[in-house]
């Protein structure tokens, strides 16, 4: 493994106080920094929200010169970007002009489904910085999307943490049996007025026979170590995402279940069966199947422990941050990948 | 169903190179509606693909034309008007058209103020990327998907008759005016063709391909080429030429129309020319193309879509033999 210098830029969430300690971008830096690399991180978002001013109302222009003064002095291999939608399509054409020895890549967790929400955003952001990277990393199955070229658009997991994702709920007994939270947005924090979705019409047909601990629905999320510690009230947690099943997507939070320990439930289009087997995760057809299901496992103590075991053991096997990182660098850097999974083919 | 609009006022190899957006849109339905605007030079090229609709003349000389055009152009309804020429006048007519969603490709000019007010999107036809690439982003940006394997020849009437007779099996050396210092860009390495060297391209490209050449050139008129035919040549018959030393097995067929050039590069075994139009059709073709490129460490900004040219480096002639020799 050739050690890089990398400048990652993601929004690192420092004006959220903490609230997203366990964001995306943040286990992706640590799983950069544990592979060895010398990682220079720009927090994107953090920065021009502190910029701005009525000569540069956004703070883009302050952004993208901080950009270039990190790279000239820093002189990195590669550039990651996160969520980067600071920076318009010239001056990322600028970057990939003068900086034509370093490698640029991007990872994207946002649903790019047709059906899906908020798709033509999701395209148009992702597509952005998809014109000008070396490797794309999604959550989604990349042959799901049309517009995508396969040898430079990959498939990630949403990675697992060790050092966030420290629980193991199958060990204990819980005040409820199942933890559900969605949000409408994890910038926002609280949820829209008169704003429902698919998720909404999943929760108000769960059996009544079970406890639930569900935020996001008739109250608002939970965050910062909140969102853990009712997290660690629950036995099962039932993952819900936006929009229409697709391959592999899903929100994110996915991690933070099969990562602390509990049962999880998700919807067999995803298809992650292909990752997980019946001893490790639990798939659902529709509603009353995950009715039938929940109500079996909450009888079945200890083959509920059981499974969430395996899930939890083989979830921070393959979908590690130190795996994904290294993978998004080799890829994006051309290296071979030592250590395959499944998802790695995808 | 959709009515696009877009602007190709430039070169026929330009224009053949957009037809992968031409073929994009018919694939997404084949009900939509495709009108170009084309200048007067290129206009009766692109009347022989049937799946152009209309063809607008942009002649900025003509005032009262562009009147016309502008007019009709805008009882059309376009739902999408796509420049892909960069031009200014292509950039400055379309300002005045309207159309559901404006995009633009931009070379060297770069009018962002304009574009920002005026237009959807645009993007910049960079050497960052491949020309192919940024069409294919192009292509995204109105949800168009370019297919890896495009019929540049699709739905296109060929000229039914030449006069031009070849032999069977030949080896096509086209010499335009891309090969002569004048005559195209200033920046560019020219290849010293000339009547004392003439001789050792041909007797490479005899060795090489051990087929007869039939030689043709562009519409503009070289005065070196002219004293190469008349110290190496015999006129037979109107535009029709052969070898005073090789006879028969080297032919200079002038005064060639695109069309004839079609024809002859789709009878060819092998095409050697500079990268452009006939590069573009030879391979097309599937034809072996053997390019010359000015600089071969970009040439994949140009060529990135036809994997299987080969490549030559814009030289002195002894060089290109050498090249032609290895490759």
């Amino acid at each position: 493994m050739n050690r890089i210098k990398i400048i990652h830029i993601a929004d690192l969430h420092f004006r959220h106080n903490g609230r997203l300690f366990y964001s995306t971008g943040k286990k992706i830096n640590n799983g950069l920094i544990l592979n060895g690399h010398n990682v220079l991180n720009i927090s994107d978002r953090d920065v021009t929200k502190q910029s701005r001013n009525i000569f540069d109302i956004k703070g883009k222009k302050f952004l993208f010169n901080l950009i270039l003064e990190n790279i000239k002095n820093f002189k990195p291999d590669m550039i990651l970007f996160g969520h980067v939608d600071r920076l318009n399509y010239l001056s990322l054409l600028e970057l990939k002009n003068k900086f034509k020895q370093i490698k640029f890549a991007q990872w994207f967790l946002d649903p790019l489904i047709k059906k899906g929400p908020d798709y033509q955003k999701n395209k148009d952001r992702f597509f952005l910085k998809y014109q000008f990277c070396d490797g794309n990393f999604i959550t989604t199955s990349p042959s799901e999307i049309d517009f995508v070229n396969r040898e430079k658009t990959f498939f990630i997991p949403n990675p697992i943490d060790p050092s966030i994702d420290i629980y193991k709920n199958y060990l204990s007994e819980h005040q409820f049996d199942i933890f559900i939270a969605i949000s409408h947005g994890q910038h926002r924090g609280i949820l829209k007025k008169d704003f429902t979705d698919n998720r909404v019409q999943v929760i108000k047909k769960l059996t009544k026979k079970a406890t639930y601990n569900i935020f996001g629905y008739k109250n608002n999320p939970v965050w910062g170590q909140n969102f853990f510690n009712e997290l660690n009230k629950c036995s099962m947690a039932i993952n819900l995402s936006r929009g229409e099943p697709i391959k592999y997507y899903s929100s994110d939070r996915i991690a933070s279940l099969l990562g602390n320990g509990l049962l999880t439930f998700i919807h067999e289009n995803y298809e992650y069966q292909k990752f997980f087997n019946k001893n490790e995760i639990v798939t659902f057809k529709n509603i009353n199947d995950l009715n039938k299901k929940i109500l079996f496992f909450k009888k079945n103590k200890k083959l509920q422990k059981k499974i969430a075991a395996n899930g939890h053991k083989k979830a921070h096997k393959i979908f590690n941050n130190q795996l994904i990182s290294e993978f998004i660098v080799n890829k994006t850097m051309g290296e071979n990948i030592k250590k395959k999974y499944s998802w790695m083919n995808e | 169903m959709n009515k696009y609009l877009i602007f190709r006022t430039d070169r026929i190899g330009d224009f053949i190179f957009s037809r992968m957006i031409t073929d994009a849109i018919k694939k997404k339905n084949s009900s939509n509606i495709i009108d170009f605007v084309c200048s007067s030079y290129n206009a009766n090229y692109v009347r022989n693909f049937k799946d152009v609709n209309k063809i607008f003349i942009l002649d900025k000389y003509n005032l009262n034309l562009m009147i016309k055009n502008l007019i009709a152009i805008n009882s059309e309804k376009y739902d999408y008007l796509i420049v892909l020429d960069g031009k200014r006048r292509s950039i400055f007519f379309s300002l005045l058209l309207s159309a559901k969603y404006k995009i633009a490709v931009l070379k060297d000019w770069r009018p962002f103020l304009l574009l920002k007010l005026f237009y959807d999107k645009f993007i910049i036809n960079s050497e960052v990327k491949s020309q192919y690439n940024n069409f294919t982003s192009l292509a995204n940006l109105i949800d168009l998907k370019i297919s890896k394997n495009i019929d540049y020849y699709k739905s296109y009437r060929f000229k039914k008759k030449s006069k031009y007779i070849t032999p069977s099996n030949f080896t096509l050396l086209h010499l335009d005016e891309k090969w002569f210092e004048g005559f195209y860009y200033k920046d560019f390495i020219y290849m010293n063709l000339n009547k004392k060297n003439f001789d050792l391209l041909i007797k490479t490209i005899f060795n090489k391909f051990k087929k007869p050449i039939i030689m043709t050139s562009g519409y503009t008129k070289i005065p070196i080429l002219n004293e190469i035919i008349k110290k190496n040549f015999i006129k037979i018959k109107d535009d029709e030429f052969v070898s005073k030393k090789y006879k028969n097995r080297l032919q200079f067929f002038d005064n060639t129309d695109f069309q004839d050039l079609e024809l002859i590069v789709k009878k060819s075994k092998a095409v050697i020319c500079c990268e452009g139009a006939i590069s573009h059709v030879s391979h097309s073709f599937g034809k072996i193309t053997y390019a010359l490129i000015n600089d071969i460490n970009t040439a994949i900004f140009w060529t990135n879509h036809m994997p299987k040219i080969k490549l030559i480096a814009r030289n002195k002639i002894s060089y290109i033999c050498k090249d032609l020799k290895r490759i």
